[in-house]
């Protein structure tokens, strides 16, 4: 691409890099460092002791019993971690995914320059993120509710059927998904657009001097050169999105719906910590074991997305 | 871009500011000064606590914490051993730090002194005998109902009439599915009339053995509450609404619940949601017998260093005089017995078209049989609850999902 | 001709989008202006309601929403100030200089954002214990100091916006590594720390479980600590009060995302070239 007029590799870099003693790059180094630091501080030492609280049963209060690797023999013959993790994917998938494609899309709509009102438009797509989760609960059962719900209220009065939301599995999961769309849609809308205010307007210019149309801009030089931001987003986002709590956890009242069927990876974890309503006896030795679980998920993922958003970009340049 | 960089120079001054003035002053006990700290949330104890304690205890000085999720807190502290207060009011999990009572003081000469009702004084006893709490609020159950509606119905709408009316739970179906009929509810969920069924014959899933909990989850007398509720969750003859949702809410404020079998806490969400019906609703005694459930307790802390003073406060917490104020500024419902008696407390109540309901309620208090919670009564029982939930929704067979449910619970 | 029929065309898609995010929060509004019976009625209110000031007025009874919006407002700016400022200049460094091992550490940085760190509360809790910060502010402003996420993010950005050859000519004139920061650095990232910063503004604001855990005295409660205790054991029975409660807590959020939101939007282009 043509379009691309900042040189990515540093040749001279790394000449120098073999010359000179890693003392000299002590700058660097104490740039980085208090990451480094405050993780081994406040990291290391925790780390250690989930290695060690996975291979106990404890209930946080009482005597600790070791158990060997019993835990996470649990974890893979439960069939607990295992329905967590589908219906993770389920969400990760309807949820996660969508956002990400449907903020793209608005970013690059709302970073046009032509655009009239384009902060009015900014402001109420992150009107969801600050809006506290506790009226956002209050507001999606109080519209999802079976009988006494405002969308079930609407379809009446056009003479459909009221839809079963929120006491079927697959109804439930769709209030969830459509709760994590509505909440992070602004928040990855500021991300994109952070990302595409690095772009000189003049490459636009030049783009549409040369007659080409918003989407072969939109494919040729605006993915291209936020390509640093999608990767950024695609990596945390699927952390986040492999990490998904907090809505299943409020729609469902700390229950986690029809057959557990919102109960994602993270809700089982917090569930046998305690922290959910509780519908098993609280173990942190599973829940220390579900850690390492999701752990070992997210790292396959990692994999697997470096390899896909590195083809990727390949071909995008 | 002068302009961002200035920004950013101020905030960063800002912000060394402020932390160089952030760290707390710990100020600890220089003197031999009888200091107390008390944590509680704040809704359940009185509204001026602080004034209450320094005008009871004048001589010692007395620092109250209103902690919110207060059990998740003393929890933390109680593993870190640190930072621990000297008396603590928690709520409903009393149960799961049974098993770690040593860290607790001995309320048992306290219990003896006081006024509570038996059942709620024997919540507070650990396994093997320690009364580690003493109750300082509880639940004693009715049947709320609305007069007006029962009377539409055809059914008397004075609350001793109705209490004879309905003295059994099959009158208590009789009723339900005749409001169904008509398009109203008389129960918001199906697994509260489970609940009330099992603490009214003093069961919560375990028995006490040899000073040991043996599980009892299969038992006739869960198996028959549990077909008795799940059929009218089948039947869909419950509003299907838990309290404490917007649901719930939705169903009373639109007057679609016209009675519901509940704890007497459960008044105060009544109150709001049903605000324009006031007058309307009554309390009767619930069908079957009289129900009472653990509400807050006292307790002390064996690390406190004060543990005589400790004490005293914890008795004074759990008795009359405090709770009489607990239940005037907040409807905290009282276990002292002594408040039961007092007419400024027990008096009639608008909202309840001049019911005493404290009074009509605090013979269920008194008379209900007391029920031993195990460390794992609440997890079981969210497990029935949720599974009836789900006969609710799905309308599945309650005797399949009893048996089903069986086969996780019956052997933890 | 086409341009305009063309915006016409975006309204048609954005405004109703826009209208359905914006819902929720509307009527957060109505509930905080109604009744608990009101909010529940059918059909629901749908217009604000005059109960606003009652509802403010026993909100202020119950809790001491000042004291923890100000306890909120210091934790939050300086906590947010040092993240940024770490995740600013690491990210800077990790993105335009080269030193050994730099990708090796980098990638140990990504892989901490996948540990299990829920259950890693209670040892963390006794590492607060022992250094004696219980009761302090400090847990909450310490470890959160250096976030993964934001110096992956500036990373990111400042491999999008910062040029190579400005960072080469400031070296050959003798600037020194921070001016470098300072001069290029900055300037280039500013749109991805005026994001970063409101995201982690608010994700600070909204922290409940640290402050919770580390924090006895009330009078240095946080906000969301403060509002928790509006619940009973059971749930909430006041609607409009949490209502009230939460919409002014959102009001600090609001007001920086409008503030900021040029500087998330602006080029950076045009200044970095100049320097």
């Amino acid at each position: 691409m043509t379009l691309m007029t900042r040189p990515r590799t540093r040749p001279s870099a790394r000449q120098t890099l073999k010359q000179r003693s890693v003392w000299t790059y002590w700058r660097e180094y104490l740039a980085i460092s208090p990451f480094f630091i405050l993780f081994a501080v406040f990291g290391l030492f925790p780390l250690v002791y989930a290695l060690y609280l996975s291979t106990v049963s404890w209930d946080g209060l009482g005597k600790m019993t070791p158990v060997g690797f019993d835990q996470f023999i649990r974890l893979f013959t439960s069939g607990e971690f295992q329905s967590a993790l589908s219906n993770t994917v389920v969400i990760f998938l309807t949820a996660q995914v969508p956002v990400v494609v449907a903020a793209l899309g608005a970013a690059a709509l709302l970073s046009s320059r032509r655009l009239a009102a384009k902060g009015l438009y900014q402001t109420l797509f992150f009107l969801p993120q600050v809006t506290s989760i506790v009226a956002v609960a209050i507001v999606f059962q109080s519209l999802f509710s079976n009988e006494y719900g405002i969308i079930n209220s609407g379809l009446q009065a056009v003479g459909l059927d009221k839809v079963p939301w929120l006491s079927t599995e697959w109804g439930t999961r769709l209030v969830v998904s459509i709760m994590i769309f509505w909440r992070s849609f602004g928040y990855f809308v500021v991300i994109f657009l952070s990302g595409m205010s690095s772009i000189p307007p003049s490459l636009y210019e030049a783009a549409r001097l040369d007659g080409a149309g918003s989407l072969r801009i939109f494919r040729s030089i605006t993915i291209p050169m936020i390509w640093p931001t999608i990767l950024f987003v695609a990596v945390t986002g699927t952390i986040s999105g492999f990490q998904i709590f907090t809505e299943p956890q409020v729609l469902t009242n700390g229950l986690g719906g029809p057959n557990d069927s919102v109960v994602t990876m993270m809700f089982l974890q917090v569930r046998y910590m305690g922290g959910t309503t509780q519908t098993v006896p609280t173990d942190l030795g599973f829940a220390t074991a579900i850690g390492w679980g999701i752990f070992a998920v997210l790292i396959l993922l990692a994999a697997i997305n470096a390899r896909v958003m590195g083809k990727r970009r390949k071909e995008a340049s | 871009m002068k302009r961002f960089q200035s920004l950013v120079l101020g905030a960063a001054l800002l912000a060394t500011s402020a932390l160089a003035g952030c760290g707390s002053n710990n100020t600890a006990a220089t003197s031999q000064d009888t200091t107390l700290t008390v944590w509680a949330r704040g809704n359940s104890v009185p509204n001026d606590v602080e004034t209450i304690l320094a005008k009871k205890f004048p001589e010692w000085t007395i620092k109250f914490q209103n902690i919110p999720d207060v059990e998740d807190k003393l929890r933390a502290a109680l593993r870190s051993k640190s930072g621990l207060p000297d008396v603590v009011i928690m709520g409903g999990s009393l149960p799961s730090f049974f098993q770690v009572s040593d860290q607790f003081l001995d309320l048992s000469a306290e219990a003896k002194a006081s006024d509570a009702t038996a059942a709620s004084l024997k919540a507070g006893v650990t396994l093997d005998g320690k009364q580690m709490a003493l109750p300082t609020d509880i639940g004693p159950w009715g049947l709320f109902y609305r007069a007006d509606a029962f009377e539409a119905l055809g059914y008397p709408s004075d609350p001793e009439q109705v209490a004879a009316k309905l003295d059994s739970w099959e009158a208590y179906s009789k009723l339900a599915e005749a409001a169904a009929a008509s398009g109203k509810h008389a129960c918001d969920t199906a697994a509260q009339v489970y609940q009330a069924r099992l603490a009214q014959k003093g069961y919560a899933y375990v028995q006490l053995k040899d000073g040991k909990e043996v599980n009892i989850a299969d038992s006739p007398i869960s198996r028959d509450a549990f077909l008795y509720a799940g059929k009218l969750a089948k039947d869909k003859t419950c509003a299907n609404v838990k309290p404490y949702t917007p649901e719930w809410n939705a169903a009373t404020t639109q007057e679609n619940l016209i009675a519901f079998v509940g704890p007497a806490w459960e008044d105060g969400i009544l109150k709001k949601a049903a605000e324009k019906q006031s007058g309307a609703w009554r309390v009767a005694t619930v069908p079957g017998g009289p129900v009472a459930t653990a509400g807050s307790f006292v307790t002390g802390l064996a690390a406190s260093k004060f543990p005589d003073a400790a004490r005293q406060l914890a008795a004074y917490m759990g008795g009359s005089e405090f709770q009489k104020a607990g239940y005037l500024d907040k409807g905290l419902f009282p276990s002292s017995k002594g408040v039961f008696a007092d007419p400024e407390a027990a008096k009639p109540v608008p909202f309840y078209n001049g019911q005493d309901t404290l009074g009509m309620l605090a013979k269920s208090a008194t008379d209900a049989p007391s029920v031993y919670q195990g460390s794992n009564s609440t997890v079981v029982s969210t497990q029935f609850f949720v599974a009836m939930t789900d006969i609710a929704n799905t309308g599945a067979d309650p005797a399949t999902v009893y048996q089903d449910l069986l086969k996780t619970t019956a052997s933890k | 001709m086409k341009q305009g029929r063309l915006a016409w065309l975006k309204h048609l898609v954005l405004l109703p989008l826009a209208g359905l995010f914006a819902f929720p929060f509307y009527w957060l509004l109505v509930m905080s202006t109604g009744r608990t019976s009101d909010i529940f009625g059918s059909p629901p209110r749908l217009i604000p309601g005059t109960e606003f000031f009652a509802n403010l007025g026993r909100l202020l009874e119950s809790v001491n929403f000042l004291q923890a919006f100000a306890n909120s407002a210091v934790v939050s700016i300086s906590a947010t100030l040092l993240t940024v400022a770490v995740a600013a200049l690491s990210g800077f460094v990790f993105a335009t200089f080269r030193f050994p091992g730099r990708n090796w550490l980098f990638g140990i940085l990504l892989a901490t954002m996948t540990l299990p760190t829920g259950v890693m509360l209670v040892p963390t809790l006794q590492i607060y214990v022992d250094l004696g910060w219980i009761n302090t502010y400090l847990p909450l402003l310490v470890p959160g100091a250096a976030s993964a996420f934001g110096i992956f993010w500036m990373r990111q950005a400042a491999r999008e916006s910062v040029q190579y050859e400005v960072i080469e000519a400031a070296r050959v004139d003798g600037a020194s590594f921070l001016r470098v920061f300072w001069h290029v650095g900055l300037p280039a990232l500013r749109p991805a720390i005026a994001g970063f910063t409101v995201f982690q503004f608010m994700w600070n604001w909204n922290e409940y479980l640290w402050p919770l855990l580390v924090l006895n005295d009330s009078n240095l409660y946080t906000l969301p600590v403060a509002l928790q205790q509006l619940n009973g054991s059971y749930g909430t029975s006041d609607y409009p009060v949490v209502m009230v409660a939460t919409l002014l807590a959102t009001i600090p959020l609001i007001v920086l995302f409008l503030l900021f939101r040029r500087q998330v939007m602006s080029s950076v282009n045009s200044g970095a070239v100049k320097g």
